[in-house]
């Protein structure tokens, strides 16, 4: 048994909020306003529908095999080569995603308070807390997502309710006014984010209770998709078409926010909340690919591959990428396009495979 | 036991990178700016930019009043350098002083006028992407060059960026004359089609006979059309675009009633509401409604004994009001800028309409009528009833 520990649904929902939002506030804005500069809080809007459709096929995928993680049943349910395969494709996926997540995370740091700080020393910062966690299991992940939940969202909230006096609701007018098309676009890429809930399918076993996960990662879609209006309305409503042009859009409003020019300069907290967000969205990714290597490889024990596996996400996103330019180019106009396939795909072919095999766990009626 | 040794050991190394970090500023290495100023000069047949800030000495602030009474010297100092591009300039100034330059304490970017006619784009693109300067800081623009108003000397504060930064935040909340706008809004409205940006004018003017010192004054309004500077409005037309702005906080307004004398009148609450119609013939008239309520501070001569004068007082003040408005409009028209964000108020009323004149918009603007209509309501007297005019009257 590779894993012991157990999260319950509660954790669930911790951890995959912030996996979503951890990186959708940094560089996911400047994609939607690319499209929909007035009309973000819509794309956002967008997103939910979308999103949970593409969770609900995961979860319905993941309520067959209740008792079987993603790479364990492709094979039983595709045949040794062909599942085999499948699993390497998915995780490959996953590695590249979490290549990107590095990359941005680190990138972030190093454009806004640590410039000349090399870079490895920044990627050895923030890989120390997930590579610790990981070390430790899922369980840990999952308790330390309990208070840090709650301690991210106090500070996004405190810089969001200071901002408030910013507000100029006439900014959002008119509504539509950047067409259908173009919000249909931008929300494109939030329907990706979205998607990467289906990494849930790797450690669904270890969820307790785990036929209600569906209802879980439906309410974590609709909780971010919430979120997402709120912080995209508050970009537009506060910068206007200048978000446009702004590459960290909530660093920006957290630099922004005053209060009779006394409560200022609140970016460090949004550093600290980023920081501890983007730990449980790489401590998730990280753990997803080291663990279904292992399952992969049928190996006894995980815990050899977490170094390697992190050197090589950092190696690959920085050998791929050669500046953030590239990363956002990239997460604009190609990663939706195979991504979507993969997230929305495979389950897809999997459920029918199984159907159709008479493969899988059915509720006794 | 080993692995208590090895945690140990580890947690040890970890204390070692709390010293510090690459990025690392001490504050007695820095050179604290408060203050810049952006020009475009013509130097040795060359078009350079010249960068002026107002560099803080931190030892000399921490003096009292008296022991700097004594000595004469300043608590800051204005360096100068010149460059290709500003971030060239920036980089010369580290030739000149000790210290390490520090942006994040700006508070006032003054941009001189040859900055406004040409290169308004590339200074804003600069200010905007250094990580250091915070879009909370205030733009001001000046008639001639900045570094000349950067001579200037403080009347009451220490410091200069500090003067500045006080006749904009408070001056803005006694009289509508003095307004202030920060870097965030005003390239936000030179982005925006159909909103155009303005600032107020910072002039270095010599306040006291005596001393032989020029002090600073806001002084009225420029106007963009675009990135472009397109005019001045005066101290009465400022006044008259920050009531329609809708950001007057208080003011006063001194009207003659007919040949009974004067009144002087506060106001300190007002309500704007701007709305647009437009008719068949896409003919644009923009409807301005200025609320005001106040009192009357000051009444010479003029008899405040019933209510119909009261009346009086106000027709008048109406008429003066509506005045400075449409004369406001009228020169923000001539300069083709559209600070009032008529356009805006088209976009958002009809989208359809707005995407087929947008390309023509600053001819439409030129046209565009308004009607101005301001209700001042006189709702106190002061602490004084009746004017006071040397007799008793039952």
């Amino acid at each position: 048994m590779l894993e012991e520990g157990r999260i319950n649904g509660r954790q669930l929902f911790f951890i995959m909020f912030w996996t979503i939002m951890a990186t959708a506030i940094l560089n996911l804005p400047m994609l939607i306003t690319r499209y929909a500069p007035r009309d973000g809080w819509l794309s956002a809007v967008v997103f939910i529908p979308t999103s949970v459709l593409i969770v609900w096929i995961a979860s319905k995928l993941g309520a067959m095999f209740p008792k079987q993680t993603l790479v364990e049943y492709s094979d039983l349910v595709l045949g040794p080569w062909l599942g085999k395969f499948v699993s390497a494709l998915l995780i490959l996926w996953v590695f590249q995603a979490g290549s990107i997540v590095y990359q941005e995370v680190v990138g972030f740091f190093a454009v806004s308070i640590l410039p000349d700080t090399p870079l490895v020393v920044l990627v050895i910062l923030v890989s120390l807390a997930p590579a610790y966690a990981i070390y430790h299991g899922l369980e840990v992940i999952g308790r330390s997502s309990d208070f840090l939940f709650f301690i991210i969202l106090g500070f996004f909230t405190l810089i969001y309710l200071l901002l408030i006096p910013e507000f100029d609701y006439t900014e959002l007018l008119p509504v539509f006014g950047d067409g259908i098309g173009n919000i249909l676009r931008g929300s494109l890429t939030t329907a990706v984010y979205g998607g990467e809930l289906i990494l849930v399918l790797f450690f669904y076993p270890y969820i307790k209770d785990n036929q209600k996960v569906g209802k879980i990662l439906v309410s974590t879609i609709v909780a971010s998709g919430i979120g997402g209006i709120l912080t995209m309305a508050a970009y537009t409503m506060v910068f206007g078409l200048e978000c446009n042009f702004l590459t960290l859009p909530f660093y920006h409003m957290s630099r922004y926010a005053s209060i009779g020019r006394v409560v200022e300069r609140i970016d460090p907290f949004f550093m600290i909340s980023n920081f501890l967000g983007s730990y449980l969205k790489l401590s998730v990714f990280t753990y997803v690919i080291v663990l279904s290597l292992a399952q992969l490889f049928r190996m006894k024990n995980y815990r050899k591959l977490i170094i390697p596996v992190i050197l090589a996400l950092n190696i690959v996103g920085f050998y791929s990428f050669g500046s953030l330019m590239q990363v956002i180019d990239f997460t604009d106009k190609i990663w939706p396009f195979y991504s979507l396939p993969i997230q929305i795909g495979i389950p897809l072919l999997l459920i029918i495979v199984a159907k159709f095999r008479g493969l899988g766990y059915r509720e006794r009626k | 036991m080993m692995k208590k040794t090895i945690t140990y050991t580890f947690i040890l190394v970890l204390l070692l990178t709390l010293t510090g970090c690459w990025s690392k500023r001490e504050t007695e290495n820095l050179a604290i700016t408060n203050a810049i100023g952006v020009d475009k000069i013509n130097s040795g047949g060359k078009v350079m930019y010249k960068l002026s800030q107002v560099i803080l000495r931190p030892r000399k602030l921490g003096m009292s009043s008296k022991s700097l009474a004594s000595g004469s010297e300043q608590t800051y100092e204005v360096v100068e350098s010149q460059g290709q591009s500003l971030e060239e300039a920036l980089q010369n100034i580290s030739a000149e002083i000790p210290r390490i330059t520090f942006l994040a304490h700006t508070q006032v970017i003054i941009l001189g006028q040859s900055v406004c006619v040409k290169n308004l784009n590339e200074v804003l693109d600069f200010l905007t992407r250094v990580s250091d300067i915070r879009y909370r800081s205030s733009i001001y623009v000046t008639k001639g060059n900045a570094f000349e108003v950067l001579l200037a000397k403080p009347a009451m504060e220490s410091e200069l960026g500090k003067e500045i930064f006080g006749i904009g935040t408070y001056g803005k909340t006694q009289s509508f004359e003095v307004q202030e706008i920060t870097l965030k809004d005003f390239s936000e409205k030179i982005i925006t089609p159909g909103l155009d940006a303005w600032a107020p004018v910072l002039e270095a003017t010599r306040s006291d006979k005596l001393k032989n010192e020029n002090n600073l004054k806001v002084n009225g309004l420029a106007l963009f059309k675009a990135e472009k500077l397109g005019g001045w409005l005066n101290k009465t037309d400022t006044q008259g675009f920050i009531l329609a702005y809708g950001e007057a906080k208080q003011g006063s307004l001194t009207v003659a009633i007919a040949d009974l004398g004067q009144i002087a009148y506060l106001f300190n609450k007002s309500k704007v509401k701007i709305s647009v119609q437009i008719n068949q013939e896409k003919r644009i008239t923009a409807d301005i409604i200025v609320k005001l309520s106040g009192e009357v501070v000051e009444s010479g001569a003029y008899p405040l004994d019933d209510l119909e004068d009261f009346k009086l007082a106000e027709t008048r003040l109406n008429q003066r009001f509506e005045e400075q408005i449409r004369s406001a409009f009228k020169q923000a028209q001539e300069s083709e800028s559209d600070i009032l964000g008529i356009g805006r108020l088209v976009e958002r009323q009809d989208k359809a309409l707005w995407d087929s004149i947008k390309e023509q918009w600053p001819k439409m603007y030129a046209e565009v009528a308004i009607n101005v209509k301001v209700d001042s309501k006189i709702i106190r007297t002061g602490l004084r009833n009746k004017t006071f005019n040397g007799k008793f009257i039952k």
